[in-house]
């Protein structure tokens, strides 16, 4: 199984009357997009914007982030959302690199997030370094919190795909090459190189907090084996708009550092021999079952080790250990990436669970700091809900629009897949 | 004695929208707090009760969540001690930082955490 995944890299993008690629400008038919989106009934209106590195903006809040994507040998982008089943991670697929769609929408007011594109919030998501089109949609009076996530998630897999059309006949700038062998070769092959799985934990509690994978509910799911090219592919997408900090963005899924990471080190210094999805029930049966289900799938693997990443924060940290615990009881090290919620001060304990088998764990920093962003001269969406948002409390935003807030609050500031820069050395 | 599961809480959607009573039932008390509904739910753990749904909300922020749901079981013959470490890293996890009641919050945004306290408890009645 082989994915050839090309890239574009976009160098700036704008609103005109026919969607293509030239000389690196993006061009998007605005009204073209629209009316691919207003099939959605349900949908009221939609302003549409761009906004660059270095602008002087606030985007608050964020709904999701999804990269445009295109298949020009045929298939489908988002399988099981739009179009028919389709398996992926075989073929070319063509992404619109630098760029991402990004959509707001008041779900609930407490829980989407900020992304800043320039100032000191800027460092602390990756967003602010793509060039987003940005989707501030309304939804029809009297939608109820179902449909209205569910609108949001669809409009942005929509635009993506459409968005994406654009690289129809356009030479990829580059075209990198992911090859996913049968187990039994992996296995075979690379010698004494040790056998590394990836346990990909996806966040599943309920409405807000979930994630489909080829559009199946994945608190429905039993740990399964997937194809990394799979991963990056489409096949996992986010219904999961709280904690900004930590939660996986489409984006992040159809960029998984993760995997990236291990594809650079197979061959060399690990044999990356697959990928374990597995869920985040808030029944504690529901995390027993699924944690034992990884942990036996990974032995039948034959797993040397695996690195375990985590979605989310609270009662997700007892999936991660149950994991952790129950791999190393079978002789395989684990090496966990999470994040932590360690107080202001960065002196309290950082999970809601722990165990001694977790040893080797990766932060990718502490969602408690608090962190001052400046007014920005342009905010797309609703400034007030900083008050509200995980990461905010009353009085976080300011009368001249700064606003004083946890980085728990800014999109990806956190992620536990090491997508951004935060971590902790010991000196 | 009840040999049903019991839902512990302060979220009143509960009182007006569960009206199937077969496969649970209810506790709940809208005045009490966050700080209450977890204590009373430690001490029901003390007399045998087992907690069925993780007491901790997942990716709330702790102290802002005004509303908290759990599902415990019936009472057992012995104590689970997993479900009280739980719920003693529930308790230290607030940091003495707890919610103020429900009531001392503005309608709105409560609304906004009982639907979605609710939508994530639901499925244990199902």
């Amino acid at each position: 199984m082989e994915l050839e995944l090309g890239r574009i890299f976009i160098e700036d993008v704008e609103f005109d009357s026919e969607n293509k690629i030239e000389d690196g400008k993006l061009i998007i038919d605005k009204d073209g997009l629209w009316e691919e989106v207003r099939e959605d009934h349900r949908l009221k209106s939609i302003d549409f914007e761009i906004v660059r590195p270095g602008d002087n903006t606030r985007i608050i809040p964020v709904k999701d982030v999804i990269e445009p994507r295109y298949k020009p040998e045929g298939g489908e982008v988002f399988p099981g959302f739009l179009g028919s089943e389709d398996v992926v991670g075989t073929g070319r697929t063509v992404a619109l690199a630098n760029t991402a769609v990004v959509t707001t929408g008041d779900v609930v007011g407490y829980q989407e997030g900020i992304i800043d594109m320039s100032g000191p919030g800027a460092d602390y998501t990756p967003f602010s370094e793509t060039i987003n089109i940005v989707l501030d949609c309304e939804v029809e009076d009297g939608i109820k919190d179902h449909e209205h996530e569910e609108v949001l998630r669809l409009l942005g897999l929509t635009a993506a795909k459409y968005i994406g059309e654009a690289a129809a006949g356009v030479e990829p700038d580059e075209i990198v090459e992911y090859e996913h062998q049968p187990l039994l070769e992996a296995c075979a092959q690379n010698g004494d190189l040790p056998k590394v799985g990836y346990v990909y934990m996806l966040q599943s509690q309920g409405l807000l907090h979930d994630t489909y994978v080829y559009s199946v509910d994945a608190k429905e799911i039993l740990p399964t084996l997937i194809s990394p090219t799979e991963v990056m592919d489409g096949a996992i997408v986010s219904g999961n708009c709280v904690s900004a900090c930590d939660k996986n963005t489409t984006y992040f899924h159809q960029n998984n550092p993760v995997i990236e990471e291990l594809y650079r080190e197979h061959g060399e210094n690990l044999n990356f021999v697959g990928t374990i999805i597995t869920n985040e029930n808030v029944r504690l049966a529901e995390k027993e079952r699924s944690s034992s289900y990884t942990a036996r799938l990974a032995e039948r693997m034959g797993l040397d080790a695996a690195i375990i990443s985590e979605e989310g924060f609270g009662n997700p940290d007892a999936d991660l250990i149950m994991n952790c615990r129950k791999l190393e009881e079978r002789d395989i090290d684990t090496v966990l990436l999470t994040d932590e919620f360690a107080g202001s001060d960065g002196a309290s304990q950082s999970l809601a669970d722990s165990t001694p088998e977790a040893d080797a764990v990766v932060t990718a920093g502490n969602a408690n700091e608090v962190i001052e962003l400046p007014p920005m001269d342009r905010v797309i969406g609703r400034q007030d809900f900083a008050n509200r948002m995980a990461g905010g409390f009353e009085g976080s935003l300011k009368e001249d629009g700064g606003i004083e807030v946890e980085i728990q609050a800014i999109i990806g500031a956190t992620n536990e897949l090491g997508i951004n820069n935060l971590t902790a050395r010991e000196y | 004695m009840p040999n049903r599961n019991i839902i512990v809480t302060n979220n009143r959607l509960f009182l007006q929208k569960f009206r199937d009573k077969s496969v649970l039932d209810l506790k709940v008390d809208e005045r009490e707090t966050v700080r209450e509904v977890v204590l009373a739910v430690r001490d029901s753990i003390h007399r045998g009760h087992r907690l069925i749904s993780h007491p901790l909300s997942g990716n709330f922020k702790p102290e802002r969540n005004p509303l908290k749901s759990i599902v415990i079981s019936p009472p057992e013959d012995e104590y689970d001690h997993y479900s009280l470490k739980l719920i003693e890293r529930t308790i230290d996890f607030y940091r003495g930082k707890w919610p103020d009641s429900p009531q001392l919050m503005e309608d709105s945004l409560v609304r906004d955490f009982a639907r979605i306290d609710f939508e994530l408890i639901k499925n244990f009645t199902e």
